[in-house]
């Protein structure tokens, strides 16, 4: 595929700019509203990073207001409850990254090998429901299911099992917070891969077949081999993440129980940005954020070319 | 080939604009500039509405204008955030055109145009920041619900020195009541020159304990008034059945404890705290015995209910789940008939009263807050003003501006022609040669009504007292006044609700309002969160047995250690500038 590409290329460079532009002008009347909309509003307003670097006066305005460095950033490490939700940070959101790549993958697998189709499309449907609810709406439901006198809690007594405040117990706090989340999002992702899977020409299995390859020989040669385009675009795009580990969930469950486990950087920051209206720190840590997510994107491109030899976009 | 190549630019054109988009979003969380860029789009459908309420005004104006037989109507410009209890506008009318702006052109000769709206308190916020970048117009007069707000309009210059215009055209019954509460005039005060004045101050309603009344009958107990009876009830309430009904489902105090110790409205625990520290409450700047500014929450005294309350805490006599429940829903356990004890303004009677669904026999009855052991009183956050009032540095008619005032001010003396509302038929009407206030009982019965008090620049109608009336009324004064009149229909409607507004008359004294009111200092920018943070990870941990007591002589030592020292300097050199 990448050779392909590579020749189309070339004989693209052929071409002037202006005869691609009269030949495909169609193309990029198409393209343009997408581009324009992206520069007003994506590319334009990061001229507003400068604040990160400058003790930002409002009224003093960007051009005028005073530069101080890396202060700001400083500030981001400069005390122990910040190192602290970094950390929670990477640790919560390497978490919800693994298991949110394993899990639909497996799932799809198995879904996959359901033969009636209305049981099929039923189970698909209903993983995938949760992912429309909000965190404000899941999180309710979870205080009721792990609170003291919630489900989880009633089963537990019967076993004879003191109650357990769960959403107190610092140690808890990660596993409920990556569990949750996997419950909401897995279904989108199986949904993705479950189209990569159906995408997959038949006749391999049926040559395969005839080679004598099992079920399980055909499902990890064919089936994931498949599958592995797709999976390596999803990993790249989420690995942008790490950083995120999630404001409106953890935001909606934490408790000062479960801050030294619990409290993420969104997190600190909001408290921090309701003390006043911080504008050079807050620009600070968005930019620290999208710094790390936008080196770990491009390396995660470049591994995936040299060791898949696929390119992403 | 070419069916390819379309599908690749579309593909291209959507990755891009995603990636575009998904990068924006990331940094937009904690980016505070993106986060304006996104209020302003919402600003830019408001403002659409702004203006057609503009155009259709000018009319009013000339009608109104010719009304008044002056014909020399002035027009002070104002920023408002929407209140969304102000009922609902006669068809036609607006923010800009309805009877109240009417009313006070007839009367007065002064328009009141508000040509800044924030839909709410953040979209507000915003607004009144871009009008700080010059974005936006500042209007004449506009009301900042933030102090560091305040600090930066005084910063920029934008914001007018009323030091003069204060002393020389604030009417007097007017300056009575300012001298009240010199504490509202510390945020607004630089170099001895005044820049904002509160938004109609009053002490807002005190908290008051309500005990379910059966309970304590139930089991022969009398309300605490103390500490050690508070412990001897809150376990009679857990382990003596206090419903009878034979299950160990009932347990003391249902309070929040998902923040500080103070929350200084609802489901307050801040006087178990009080009891052992007086006025240095947690949570709160107050003076210590040498007059300095101290923080509450490093004094000593919460050593010892800390100590206790991890003892109830583990014999189960207190709510249990606090520490990951709100204010607001930590009364859900009273409602439920689990809890026995709240703490919190005396409306939450009937917030709460539901809990007869649950249990009929319910009987709730308010109580003072407990005392101290030498039968000093506990101490609670007052609360004294909602916003200040700003004005624009151009802004030259502040005479006309207190007339405007003083005269919004005739409802709550009593005096001019408000009798008891400033319009009838949208703030009351006369039925049957009674007062009502209600709008579903008007004649006719209305849903939703049009709220003058809300429509003007202040968020409400001006009241002197949220108490004094009730009290007046329980004492068996005739009433007289709107406010008189008013809480002698709520004592018809909800008696012990009424009641308690009346006991936390008498304990007002009790009420301390925050004496550290104004922007953060330069160290708390950097530092305050963190010990925050601190302070709520450890009391939190203590009370949950998660730590032991000691760890509260360690916060103290860490809280200094970690700018607390430095901060309490700072605020002192402040609190010693501004007293």
């Amino acid at each position: 595929m990448g050779k392909t590409k590579n020749a189309r290329a070339k004989t693209m460079h052929r071409k002037s700019w202006k005869q691609e532009v009269a030949h495909n002008w169609p193309l990029y009347v198409l393209v343009a509203p997408a581009v324009i909309l992206a520069v007003i509003f994506c590319y334009i307003p990061m001229g507003g990073l400068v604040m990160a670097f400058q003790n930002y006066k409002p009224w003093l305005g960007i051009s005028k207001s005073e530069f101080v460095g890396w202060d700001n950033f400083r500030q981001i490490f400069m005390f122990k409850e910040s190192y602290q939700a970094i950390i929670n940070t990477v640790i919560i959101a390497v978490s919800k990254m693994v298991f949110g790549l394993i899990v639909p993958v497996v799932m799809a697998l198995l879904l996959n090998e359901v033969r009636h189709a209305g049981l099929k499309k039923g189970i698909q449907t209903l993983v995938y429901l949760p992912h429309f609810l909000s965190w404000v709406t899941v999180a309710g439901m979870l205080r009721d299911i792990l609170g003291l006198d919630g489900i989880v809690n009633s089963a537990l007594q019967r076993l004879g099992i003191e109650p357990i405040f769960f959403l107190g117990e610092a140690g808890m706090f990660r596993q409920i917070v990556v569990i949750s989340d996997l419950w909401k999002g897995f279904g989108f992702g199986m949904i993705v891969y479950l189209a990569a899977i159906s995408n997959i020409d038949q006749n391999l299995y049926e040559a395969a077949e005839m080679d004598g390859a099992n079920r399980w020989q055909q499902t990890i040669h064919i089936t994931l081999t498949g599958m592995m385009p797709m999976i390596i675009v999803m990993a790249t795009l989420s690995l942008g993440n790490v950083l995120n580990a999630g404001f409106d969930q953890i935001f909606n469950l934490y408790s000062p129980l479960t801050y030294s486990t619990g409290d993420i950087i969104d997190t600190y920051v909001y408290r921090q940005s309701l003390v006043n209206g911080q504008y050079s720190f807050g620009t600070a840590v968005g930019l620290f954020k999208s710094g790390v997510g936008l080196a770990l994107t491009a390396i995660a491109y470049r591994l995936a070319y040299k060791f898949a030899g696929y390119r992403i976009f | 080939m070419k069916k390819r190549k379309i599908a690749l630019s579309l593909l291209l054109g959507a990755a891009m604009l995603l990636s575009a988009c998904g990068g924006s979003k990331e940094s937009g969380q904690a980016d505070a500039g993106s986060q304006e860029e996104s209020s302003q789009d919402v600003e830019s459908s408001s403002d659409g509405e702004g203006s057609t309420a503009q155009e259709g005004n000018t009319e009013a104006e000339g009608d109104a204008g010719a009304d008044a037989g002056s014909g020399e109507v002035l027009t002070i410009t104002i920023a408002k955030q929407l209140d969304e209890n102000a009922g609902k506008y006669d068809s036609g009318d607006d923010i800009n055109n309805n009877p109240m702006i009417d009313l006070a052109i007839e009367k007065k000769g002064i328009k009141m145009e508000t040509t800044l709206l924030g839909g709410d308190a953040s979209n507000y916020t915003t607004k009144l920041r871009l009008a700080l970048t010059g974005s936006e117009d500042l209007p004449d007069v506009f009301p900042v619900y933030d102090t560091q707000m305040i600090a930066d309009m005084i910063e920029s210059g934008r914001a007018k020195d009323i030091t003069e215009d204060v002393e020389q055209y604030m009417p007097e019954r007017l300056r009575e009541i300012y001298d009240r509460f010199p504490e509202t005039f510390y945020p607004a005060t630089k170099d001895g020159k005044i820049y904002a004045i509160a938004c109609a101050p009053r002490l807002t309603e005190g908290e008051v304990m309500v005990i379910r009344q059966d309970w304590l009958d139930n089991l022969g107990l009398e309300a605490p008034t103390n500490l050690d009876e508070f412990e001897a009830v809150i376990k009679a309430f857990t382990e003596d059945d206090p419903d009878g009904n034979g299950e160990k489902d009932t347990y003391g105090f249902a309070y929040a404890g998902d923040g500080l110790y103070n929350t200084g409205w609802v489901s307050d625990p801040v006087s178990l705290f009080s009891a052992n520290t007086g006025k240095n409450i947690p949570g709160s700047w107050q003076e210590d015995a040498e007059g300095n500014l101290m923080y509450g929450s490093i004094h000593e005294g919460n050593r010892k209910t800390l100590e206790r309350m991890a003892q109830w805490h583990a014999n189960g006599w207190i709510f249990q789940e606090a520490a990951a429940t709100g204010a607001w829903d930590a009364m859900s356990q009273f409602t439920e008939s689990k809890a026995g004890i709240l703490i919190g303004r005396p409306w939450i009677i009937g917030s709460i009263k539901d809990v007869t669904t649950v249990a009929p026999d319910a009987v709730m009855k308010a109580y003072p807050t407990i005392r101290q052991d030498n039968g000093e009183p506990t101490y609670q956050s007052a609360e004294v003003n909602d916003g200040w009032l700003m004005f624009n540095a151009d802004f030259e008619h502040m005479d006309k501006f207190f007339e405007y005032y003083d005269w919004l001010y005739d409802i709550a003396f009593g005096t001019g022609e408000f009798q008891y509302g400033y319009l009838e038929n949208y703030d009351y009407d006369i039925v049957n040669d009674e007062v009502v206030f209600d709008c579903k009982l008007f004649d006719p019965s209305l849903e939703s009504v049009f709220d003058p008090g809300k429509s003007t620049v202040l968020k409400n109608t001006p009241v002197l007292d949220n108490m004094a009336a009730y009290a007046n009324v329980a004492a068996g004064q005739e009433p007289v006044s709107p406010a008189e009149i008013k809480a002698e229909a709520s004592f018809k409607a909800s008696p012990e609700q009424s009641e308690g507004y009346a006991l936390a008359n008498e304990h007002r004294s009790e009420q301390l309002p925050n004496l550290f009111n104004a922007a953060p200092t330069a160290t708390m920018q950097r530092s305050w969160e963190q010990l925050q943070t601190m302070e709520k990870q450890v009391y939190t941990n203590i009370i949950y047995g998660n730590e032991p007591i000691e760890a509260f002589d360690k916060f103290v030592e860490d809280w200094k250690a970690q700018g607390g020292d430095q901060i309490t300097q700072e605020i002192n050199e402040w609190y010693q500038s501004v007293k």
